[in-house]
């Protein structure tokens, strides 16, 4: 009872605290998406699949062939998610939180209230996300499925033409890149128990730039780039597989976190 | 005034965060420059062992105009992880070591002590100073840590023109032609480059602590809006407009010109001084 | 009524020792002081006995359960530590409500009456960014006495408090202490001290170096 009390209150207070960051979303993606439809909406690509390949398709495994060009949507879009949720728990428990934490009388809870808003405010961001893509479809006309356009992977994405072309369900190209987000944002707020906020993103910034640079099931960004499943390249990662490393982290980090917080001395540290 | 740029550059240069970002990127650049160094050794061992299965004598081009310090070193090639880490990193290893002071000593009230022992603009000029050059430092420095630790093991053999295929830069690439004539000059030159704009980053940072009232957003912002000119780039077929990109010695994307470079230049100077200055003696001090 | 025991605690941080093996009773119904100057450990003893912190070495029991191992915090608790914290766009009273939500043992009466006790005007709707460091100190002293806890904790509270607002502040603690509350507090002031508790301890580097019992209070 007591954590869904905490739960509440934290997503009710960050939303109070945090809302002009929620504005940046639609002008963000509204951004990427008009030029997407100006440039490729012509030669046959612009449904809601192909809005949302685009801005989380990542880029094509990388092998060494030419120039290593990090993909700057995918990581604007997941490092802007993770800078959202970067402040709010360190901040809460510099001050005001200190007040709710002695009252609920449970440091486990308050750290599982922490986690439950973590993932709450990705799963707005991502709905925000495809509620905006939607509209933008639905006034230029694009078809609202998971269906992508061939010319996707070979105009947009460059790679090679004997690939197989997928039609995505709303879990591989939706959910993977959600739970792969909820899984990171997890970590970052577990690190930022023990380094600063500004280390535990630019570790994030790190995962993301790793994963870019290698394909394996272990660079956990890679399951947020759906041009790199399985169902796409044959040495692609596995979505099964990805539910479950993920799944283990996110449980590892409410754990761990949980743990870590019991014995967390709570100082206003010098800035 | 010049007491208190003593001091603000003793703040900047002496200070934690300008050491942790100085390892963490020298980190970078060294295990960079090690990755590339085990390269060469294999080239060199191929060429060895060609020489060796045919009498002292190479059958296959050894390709030596193509391997060298200046392919070899973290401006001079664009694929490995190393340099695409360092790059994207660049707006924040240059926020880190002094851009949040401004806000910081807001912050805390020290900034009150100060401005009432000397004039506004002394204080904001010494600052921007003391931003920018230990900015500059934290980018320029493991760059150059990178290229010296390359030149222990990589000849520097002046690039050849008949080996443009393997560089990375192309004709119309700004200041090609000192890179097959005067190798060093254009490598300084892109040292000095990298060093302007990463104490035009920081001081990017003083900028916004004017208008942000978030640590970390201070120190973020340079880097989200250095990623947004890297999207606008993706528009672009031929100029180069990402710093991230026209940094690197290299063409990554496209092709740096001179014009745009300058220009950006110009337009973070403009920005981040002219802010800097004129809210800074405008602003009341709270 | 609530009784703390300390027992040979100990708190190290970063290898420096803040408290030195303090071991010290008090009982509710009484108003503790602690003194010391600048870096004594006033404020880190205040950590250690609300549970935001733990112990390196020895223990603290509250009415015989020890923090850290039988209980994280104590059950009935009100702390000002520090620099009060509320939200700054809410008003003072929406930021009551807020943490009096939490346990439910407030109502919206009893926080506009706490409200009121402090100096200020339940029914401002000035949001908290707007006070001053006074209304703030007095909104941080209301938040730890709202809920009637049974253990109060307050650091340096009449910190920029106008003479007025010390007065305030000795009524409330009165009040508090008739109560059976254990009221714990720290004060460079001496005279204020004095005035306010019935024991007081003088810390010095992390030690009790002196502890008078005021007679008659």
């Amino acid at each position: 009872m007591m954590f869904f009390k905490l739960a509440y209150f934290d997503i009710k207070n960050s939303f109070n605290l945090e809302w002009k960051k929620l504005l940046v979303v639609p002008i963000g993606f509204l951004t990427v998406c008009f030029p997407f439809y100006l440039r490729y909406a012509k030669i046959g690509a612009g449904g809601f699949g192909d809005f949302w390949l685009y801005m989380f398709g990542g880029i094509k495994e990388y092998t060494y062939d030419d120039a290593f060009k990090f993909p700057v949507i995918w990581t604007v879009v997941l490092l802007y998610l993770f800078y959202i949720t970067l402040y709010y728990p360190y901040n809460d428990l510099l001050g005001y939180g200190q007040n709710v934490l002695i009252r609920s009388g449970s440091r486990f809870n308050w750290w599982l209230s922490k986690c439950l808003w973590n993932a709450f405010a990705v799963v707005t961001f991502f709905t925000l996300g495809a509620a905006l893509v939607a509209l933008f479809c639905v006034f230029t006309g694009g078809p609202l499925s998971t269906e992508i356009s061939p010319l996707m992977y070979t105009e947009v994405f460059e790679m090679a033409a004997d690939i197989v072309y997928p039609s995505y369900t709303v879990g591989t190209l939706i959910g993977m890149p959600l739970l792969t987000a909820v899984a990171i944002s997890q970590l970052q707020m577990l690190l930022s128990l023990w380094l600063r906020p500004i280390f535990s993103f630019g570790v994030t910034a790190a995962i993301l730039i790793l994963s870019a640079y290698y394909l394996k099931p272990f660079m956990v960004g890679n399951y947020a780039m759906p041009i790199r499943s399985v169902e796409v390249i044959p040495n692609g990662v596995s979505p099964q597989n990805g539910v479950i490393i993920l799944s283990a982290i996110i449980i590892a980090c409410i754990v761990i976190g949980g743990i870590a917080f019991k014995y967390y001395d709570i100082i206003n540290k010098e800035n | 005034m010049k007491a208190l740029l003593k001091t603000e550059l003793h703040k900047a240069l002496k200070n934690k965060y300008f050491f942790i970002t100085l390892i963490i990127a020298s980190v970078i650049a060294v295990l960079g420059a090690i990755n590339r160094i085990n390269e060469y050794q294999s080239v060199l061992e191929l060429v060895n062992a060609d020489k060796a299965a045919h009498g002292g004598v190479s059958w296959r081009n050894p390709y030596l105009p193509a391997d060298t310090l200046f392919t070899y070193w973290i401006g001079g090639e664009c694929f490995s992880l190393y340099f695409s880490l360092y790059f994207l990193l660049i707006p924040l290893f240059a926020a880190f070591p002094y851009g949040w002071s401004y806000f910081m000593e807001r912050k805390n009230g020290y900034v009150k002590n100060v401005i009432t022992r000397t004039s506004k603009k002394s204080y904001f000029l010494s600052k921007y100073t003391a931003v920018f050059i230990a900015g500059g430092l934290a980018v320029a420095l493991p760059l150059l840590l990178n290229f010296l630790t390359v030149s222990c093991f990589v000849p520097a053999r002046t690039p050849s023109v008949l080996y443009s295929a393997y560089t990375y830069v192309v004709f119309s690439q700004m200041w090609s032609a000192l890179f097959y004539t005067h190798p060093f000059v254009y490598v300084g030159l892109y040292l000095l480059l990298n060093f302007a704009f990463g104490g035009l980053i920081a001081c990017l940072c003083l900028a916004i602590s004017f208008v942000i009232k978030n640590r970390v957003a201070v120190l973020v912002v340079p880097l989200f809006l250095m990623l947004c000119l890297n999207f606008a780039n993706t528009y672009s077929r031929s100029w180069e407009l990402s710093p991230i990109n026209f940094l690197h010695p290299g063409v990554v994307v496209n092709p740096a010109n001179g014009w745009i470079v300058l220009l950006e230049g110009a337009c973070l100077f403009a920005v981040s001084f002219g802010v800097t200055m004129w809210r800074g003696q405008r602003d009341d001090v709270f | 009524m609530a009784k703390i025991i300390c027992k040979d605690v100990v708190k190290d941080i970063k290898g420096h020792r803040v408290i030195d093996g303090i071991s010290l009773e008090m009982d509710g119904g009484k108003i503790i002081g602690f003194r010391g100057i600048n870096g004594s450990g006033k404020t880190m003893l205040m950590r250690l006995l609300s549970g935001l912190i733990s112990i390196t070495e020895g223990s603290i029991t509250i009415d015989g359960k020890e923090l850290g191992k039988d209980i994280t915090f104590p059950p009935s608790l009100g702390i000002l530590i520090e620099n009060p914290a509320f939200l700054d766009s809410y008003t003072g009273f929406q930021n009551l409500k807020m943490l009096a939500a939490i346990k439910g043992e407030a109502s919206d009466e009893k926080i506009a009456e706490t409200i009121a006790l402090v100096g200020l005007d339940p029914t401002d709707k000035k949001k908290y960014r707007k006070y001053s460091l006074g209304m703030k100190q007095r909104l941080g002293i209301a938040a730890a006495v709202m809920e009637s806890p049974e253990i109060i904790i307050l650091d340096e509270p009449s910190n920029a408090l106008d003479s007025s607002g010390v007065d305030m502040l000795k009524v409330i603690l009165q009040k508090e202490k008739e109560r059976g509350a254990l009221i714990v507090i720290s004060c460079h002031d001496l005279a204020i001290l004095k005035e306010m508790s019935d024991e007081i301890y003088v810390l010095e580097s992390g030690k009790v170096a002196q502890y008078i019992k005021e007679e008659g209070q």
